[in-house]
């Protein structure tokens, strides 16, 4: 079973190899040193804070819209070609099929998270707060890639299954504030339609992981990344993903292929 | 030609009913309940003290609002608010950076000119610290605003000319902001009371004859049509010329 799911996994990275994402992400790394540097290059003091407050959230941001659309396109194309049937057919179970795919997305995310942490480190971050950052990556792109495969196993098309997970993405990473402005003192407390939406809100945050916590640009410029942030992005990025592979998994053996 | 023969639809197979492993669906609900665990079990979310800086130039603001600088405009607001009024926080309104509050509020203003938002901030909330000096600055800021736009913004000035007088005390500041609003709000929206409001405030100067003179041009220049206000204005006129009889006997 072990050996199935690393074949399968080493292939699915081996697409992401020759579908020339390693090409990407170095043009995107490429893109990330010369914004921050010339934004850096404007700034008249705290340019290295700059540089790394740039270049982290392009970074973050531009490989969660990389890694999203591969493995959108990645299962979509296995969709179209009937791969998912012909390995269905093969003695491989569907949880078998599911973490073949999943390791090998994660795999690929170990990639991107180092070249990136490699990147932000050429900027006089520390060392330690870099380590942290760029975990803390590779768990939120686990996050996404992970609600990326629910996405798609459930609606099979990639524009409906990126428009879930580009609202999931801002969800989890607003939903604090959200929450913070829903309740602020000064809106009427006692009106009805309110308390209904904060409790909503509230709902919500329950099941959205609060991804504000999770690779913060403030750690890198600050140095404040500390155990307790470490903890968060564990405790958090692992049962979060525990949550959507069961999601996947129970909407994977409930279909008929 | 023969006839292409589909198979009728109830010969199909039958959908077979799923079956989801027993493991999984127990994992999907042990991640559940981990997941509210989780949520219940962490420190509620509190926004942080910070201080508030000075906002970006304008062009950076433009330039980040990707042409929508109104929605940019409302954001701001919304994050400004929810800076000074979150709860969990003690946030003393007395410790807030009123500079730099104004300095954003006028960025707002600038991405967006009809929106009264940042006015009613400011002459709601910021204007209700009880510092004097922050009083004082918004009143000067929205002061500043009015005459951009005075027949949209008279409201905010005449909430300022009302902080003055009560709560500065500063009745010739609460003259100067009712005289604005009467000289320059003259659109057909603004109400007389507004463009009246310097009545009030004189009289409390004790400058009863200036009050008189005023109602007396107001009633005179035409402006006052409704009859119900002319009544008014003229019992106002005729207290006020009771009041101010004396006054002239003992000065002639």
């Amino acid at each position: 079973m072990i050996q199935k799911i690393a074949t399968i996994a080493v292939f699915t990275a081996l697409e992401g190899v020759r579908n020339r994402l390693i090409w990407v992400l170095g043009a995107t790394l490429l893109s990330g040193i010369v914004l921050s540097s010339f934004s850096g290059s404007m700034a008249v003091t705290e340019t290295p804070q700059i540089q790394l407050g740039v270049l982290s959230s392009f970074l973050r941001l531009s490989t969660v819209l990389l890694m999203t659309l591969f493995v959108l396109n990645s299962q979509a194309r296995e969709y179209e070609d009937k791969g998912l049937e012909l390995l269905l057919a093969l003695p491989v179970p569907r949880s078998g099929y599911y973490f073949g795919k999943l390791f090998g997305f994660a795999l690929l995310a170990v990639l991107v998270a180092l070249c990136c942490s490699l990147t932000v480190a050429l900027f006089q971050a520390p060392l330690t707060q870099t380590s942290l950052w760029g975990l803390s990556l590779f768990y939120e792109l686990m996050l996404v890639i992970a609600f990326c495969m629910f996405a798609f196993i459930a609606f099979h098309q990639v524009p409906v299954a990126f428009m879930l997970v580009m609202a999931f993405y801002v969800l989890a990473r607003s939903i604090t504030t959200i929450q913070l402005i829903g309740h602020s003192p000064i809106m009427p407390s006692r009106d009805i339609s309110l308390r209904f939406i904060n409790q909503l809100i509230d709902f919500i945050a329950y099941l959205v992981p609060s991804l504000d916590q999770f690779t913060r640009a403030h750690w890198l410029i600050y140095g404040s990344g500390d155990g307790q942030a470490l903890a968060t992005v564990l405790g958090q990025g692992s049962i979060y993903l525990l949550l959507i592979c069961s999601a996947s998994l129970f909407d994977l053996y409930r279909k008929k292929i | 030609m023969p006839k292409m023969a589909f198979p009728p639809r109830h010969s199909r197979p039958t959908q077979t009913p799923f079956r989801v492993p027993l493991k999984v669906v127990l994992f999907l609900l042990l991640s559940l309940c981990l997941q509210a665990l989780w949520h219940a079990h962490h420190p509620p979310t509190q926004a942080q003290v910070e201080d508030l800086s000075a906002p970006p130039s304008l062009a950076v603001l433009q330039l980040a609002s990707i042409g929508e600088p109104e929605v940019l405009s409302r954001i701001l607001m919304l994050w400004l608010q929810a800076m000074y009024h979150q709860s969990g926080v003690s946030l003393s309104f007395k410790d807030l950076n009123i500079d730099h509050v104004l300095m954003w509020l006028d960025r707002m203003l600038s991405l967006d000119a009809k929106g009264q938002y940042p006015l009613l901030a400011a002459a709601r909330f910021f204007a209700n610290v009880p510092v004097e000096k922050n009083q004082r600055l918004v009143g000067a800021f929205i002061y500043e605003q009015f005459f951009k736009d005075p027949n949209q913004r008279w409201p905010w000035l005449a909430h300022m000319a009302i902080t003055a007088k009560h709560r500065l005390n500063d009745l010739p500041l609460a003259r100067k902001y009712a005289v604005a609003i009467a000289k320059y709000a003259t659109g057909p929206h603004v109400p007389s009371w507004a463009k009246q409001l310097e009545i009030p405030i004189l009289e409390d100067m004790g400058e009863l004859e200036s009050a008189r003179l005023l109602i007396g041009g107001l009633i005179q220049s035409g402006q006052i049509t409704d009859s119900h206000e002319l009544v008014f204005l003229n019992s106002r006129l005729q207290e006020l010329e009771k009041k101010a009889a004396p006054l002239i006997t003992l000065s002639k």
